[in-house]
């Protein structure tokens, strides 16, 4: 084997790996024959060679690396005289190889179109079948629930079409936050980063869920976690430190809208809470009014009787609402004997000859709104009034809420005279009817309707009273469809929101707000929680813990609350609340400075991250679908 | 570059890589045409190889899918580059052993070569049995040395690089030279020789096998991954991008 002359033609066969078929004697370890097998696979090896014909004669042509010509030589009729019987041939290592190179991919193609061709047919096998062929891996729970019988198709538009079509899909772009926006609603538009509109001319790229939100991620994955590689996407300036890199707080931060009472902490704090007059009722922490221990973004206030009541209860019950006042009359059109049968009494009653009106007032601004007549000239309110005093001695309060139905559409007629007797119009009507005061039998100690003299009057019960949220939110938006209607409309509004007598009181504390530039006005008569900004995920809790765990001391200028929340004293808090856009706005205090946050958020210290303080999306919420479920 | 698009270009990048890798295979086919030295072509194989299993991990972001083709993506792809470890380790280690052997043996003549030794043993104990009228050594060599003699032996032995083989040969030559005259023991030495030459073979013989097929593994999955390769580009395309 080590002869270097072993591959001369004559002492060695040409081996030929790359043929599809090798000897199969050598196959049983056995000597293989030179010829070798045949192109198709049969044995090439039977005869020892092929006989030449030469001048009517056979000569054997074994080869010399065979042995040479053999012995016997071939037979008469020209066959070989050296046979033997014949082999198996086997294919080559390099034929095997090519066989599974095909079929292994071949493999792959057939399960393929089965699972694609075979899905469709019978729900059950056509879920086997997507999940084997087209199957991304597992929705989240929640998408999971959503996507019902629909299935892929609920997200995936190409899913399910003719196969044309469906190849067809993939030159052309598909946008799955058509799909995302079916159930998610922004306040901005989607494809728009932050959901944001930016101003002309800002380089901002248009942006799709799957972006950053990638699903086929497991049941339990968190697709909505996101990390400042992500950011970092889009937000060029590199961001690897809070203290260094992320720009300083805006100068109103976190106080960009005012807040729906009208509470001034610095003439709370700097003077009533000084007078000693009141010592019972001053705080003894930030954390006696604002609800700190379960507070996130927003500390939420104690309630009224928690917190404002001590000192400001009692003057509630003082703020009467007149809704009615019985006019002056330049005569009278009341026939006294009619009365007489409406009221009951049990005596005859002759009309004064010289009628002199026992009010001597114009009518009342509420009362020429509800009937839509001037409150100055007697002659013309005289008998409409007169009209509806005789109706409320016939029917008590019927006369009054047909009047009001005309006007107040917006406000629920029950709640604008809930608890009205008709037994004490009737007889305040009567009185008024005979051109008398009404004497109150005594005086009303616990709130509601009477008839007091000249007036219908509503006495509040206490804070939040429904029938004066009622007349104030009627207020608010009163107008009317001509210059003389909007004018008693306006009239009526400045009389019942008035801070220094009747119901108007409650507008001292309670913001007056227009949400947008063409909106209608609205009483603030609930805490606002204010979620403008971007810090929604700010927990005042855990950070009270950390300022000052045995207690947030309002006495302290340097613990708890006033860590972080300095009182400016000069601030104009009051200017804030004149006009009725929240957003123009002096706080109480300071502004936070980064400086504040970088003390603890700092590298080697506590979590720095865009997410910790920052949300992506623009008022993320959903649509009526998500709350629907019909799957 | 948004998240989304750098998937996408790794992607595109893993596809390449993939397109290259297999054009590996393609260059051998085609060595008529001037494409560069073999061994260039095996050194870029290698390289850009591991570089895709880089790729693979950036483009997934993780080691594991989760979805049921994406599975199969993914031991294809395991798999694929495991043979391919496999092989390169063994087209690096294999040829120093077989180089100690001190012998060159074209693979597709080692059954002849196998034939021919078990020829010439046969030959030698009927030789020696006929000269010296003694028995023994023929005897010995229809219980031990037919079977080694009838076709390549200790191929577990050879491919973990055990001395096993010649242990036995060793102790086959001992377990009958006690018993042999000093012409048969002339024999046994001349068939000792021959038994080693065969050992040499077998190792040859082994080795050679193994370097060429790993091949039945690794272009098979190589071919089953780029199709499913393009079935998942495909579905990428018609379902999200």
């Amino acid at each position: 084997m080590m002869d270097p002359n072993r591959f001369e033609f004559d002492r060695s066969a040409y081996e030929r790996p790359n043929n599809t078929y090798v000897c199969g004697r050598g196959g049983e370890w056995r000597t293989p024959c030179r010829q070798g097998p045949s192109h198709d696979g049969t044995c090439g090896g039977v005869a020892g060679c092929k006989p030449y014909h030469n001048r009517d004669r056979w000569e054997c042509r074994r080869a010399k690396a065979a042995g040479g010509p053999c012995e016997n030589g071939p037979a008469p009729d020209g066959t070989c005289g050296y046979t033997q019987s014949p082999c198996v041939p086997r294919r080559t290592l390099r034929q095997h190889r090519w066989r599974i190179s095909v079929i292994a991919p071949g493999l792959v193609v057939a399960a393929l179109a089965a699972f694609t061709h075979l899905a469709g047919d019978v729900d059950v096998i056509a879920e086997i079948f997507r999940i084997g062929a087209l199957d991304a891996g597992e929705l989240t729970d929640k998408h999971a629930g959503f996507i019902g019988a629909q299935g892929c198709k609920a997200c995936h538009s190409a899913h399910g079409a003719p196969p044309m079509v469906w190849l067809a899909s993939a030159f052309s772009e598909n946008d799955m936050s058509k799909a995302c926006v079916g159930c998610h609603t922004f306040g901005g538009p989607v494809s728009a980063p932050h959901n944001a509109i930016f101003t002309a001319g800002k380089k901002v790229r248009q942006t799709e869920c799957a972006m950053c939100h990638t699903e086929h991620k497991g049941h339990d994955a968190n697709i909505s976690d996101l990390s400042d590689r992500q950011c970092a996407s889009c937000h060029e300036k590199p961001f690897t430190d809070f203290g260094k890199d992320h720009p300083d707080f805006s100068k109103q931060f976190p106080h960009f809208r005012r807040s729906s009472i009208k509470f001034s902490h610095a003439s709370h704090l700097g003077k009533h809470f000084e007078d000693r007059t009141v010592a019972k009722g001053v705080p003894a922490s930030c954390t006696t009014c604002h609800q700190a221990e379960s507070a996130q973004r927003t500390v939420e206030l104690l309630g009224f009787e928690e917190t404002c009541a001590v000192c400001h209860a009692d003057q509630i019950a003082k703020r009467k609402l007149v809704v009615l006042q019985l006019p002056e009359f330049d005569e009278t059109d009341i026939d006294p004997q009619s009365v007489v049968e409406l009221c009951g009494l049990n005596e005859d009653v002759e009309a004064e000859d010289d009628y002199e009106s026992i009010s001597s007032d114009e009518m009342s601004d509420i009362s020429a709104y509800m009937m839509g007549l001037p409150s100055d000239d007697p002659g013309e309110y005289g008998t409409a009034f007169q009209e509806l005093v005789m109706g409320m001695a016939e029917d008590g309060t019927t006369p009054l809420v047909e009047m009001l139905k005309g006007r107040v559409a917006t406000v629920d007629l029950v709640q604008l005279l809930a608890g009205l007797n008709p037994e004490v119009t009737k007889r305040m009507a009567c009185a008024w009817a005979f051109n008398l005061e009404y004497e109150l039998p005594a005086e009303p100690a616990f709130g509601g309707w009477y008839g007091d003299l000249l007036e219908l009057i509503y006495q509040p019960g206490g804070h939040a009273d429904p029938v004066l949220m009622g007349w104030l939110n009627l207020a608010i938006n009163a107008g009317g469809d001509s210059e003389e209607a909007l004018g008693r409309a306006e009239k009526m509004r400045a009389r019942l929101l008035s801070p220094k007598d009747g119901p108007g009181a409650c507008i001292k504390c309670h913001a007056v707000t227009r949400d947008a530039a063409d909106g209608p006005l609205r009483i603030e008569w609930r805490f606002h929680k204010d979620e403008t900004g971007g810090h929604p995920s700010y927990s005042h809790r855990r950070h009270l813990g950390l300022v000052d765990p045995s207690g947030v001391k309002l006495a302290d200028p340097n613990k708890g609350c006033t860590t972080c929340h300095r009182l400016d004293a000069n601030a104009d808090f009051e200017a804030g609340f004149k006009d009725y856009d929240p957003m123009t706005y002096s706080s109480n205090f300071f502004s936070i400075k980064k400086e504040t946050c970088v003390q603890c958020h700092a590298q080697g210290h506590v979590r720095q991250d865009c997410r910790l303080c920052h949300n992506y999306h623009k008022e993320p919420a959903f649509t009526e679908k998500v709350t629907r479920n019909e799957n | 570059m948004p998240l989304e698009g750098s998937s996408e270009l790794t992607g595109y990048l893993m596809l390449g890589t993939m397109i290259f890798l297999a054009l590996f295979n393609v260059r051998k086919r085609l060595s008529m045409l001037v494409l560069g030295n073999a061994s260039t072509w095996l050194t870029l194989h290698v390289v850009i190889g591991v570089f895709a299993l880089a790729v693979y991990w950036l483009h997934t972001r993780t080691i594991w899918p989760g979805g049921m083709y994406e599975k199969a993506l993914a031991i294809l792809f395991y798999l694929t580059v495991l043979s391919g470890i496999v092989g390169y380790v063994i087209q690096r280690f294999y040829p120093r052993l077989m180089t100690q052997t001190g012998i060159e043996v074209i693979f597709e003549r080692i059954p002849l070569y196998i034939s021919e030794l078990r020829q010439e043993a046969e030959a030698l104990v009927l030789e020696c049995c006929d000269k010296t009228r003694v028995d023994t050594l023929g005897r010995h060599y229809l219980e031990s040395y037919q079977w080694f003699f009838s076709r390549p032996r200790f191929t577990f032995n050879h491919i973990v690089g055990s001395q096993r083989s010649r242990q036995w040969l060793k102790h086959q030559d001992e377990v009958v030279r006690r018993y042999l005259n000093e012409d048969e023991r002339k024999y046994l030495d001349d068939l000792s020789r021959l038994a080693r030459q065969k050992e040499r073979i077998d190792l040859h013989y082994t080795l050679q096998g193994a370097m060429k097929r790993w091949l039945l593994v690794h272009i098979p999955l190589a071919a089953a991954l780029m199709v499913l390769s393009f079935w998942h580009f495909l579905v990428v395309n018609v379902y999200s991008l």
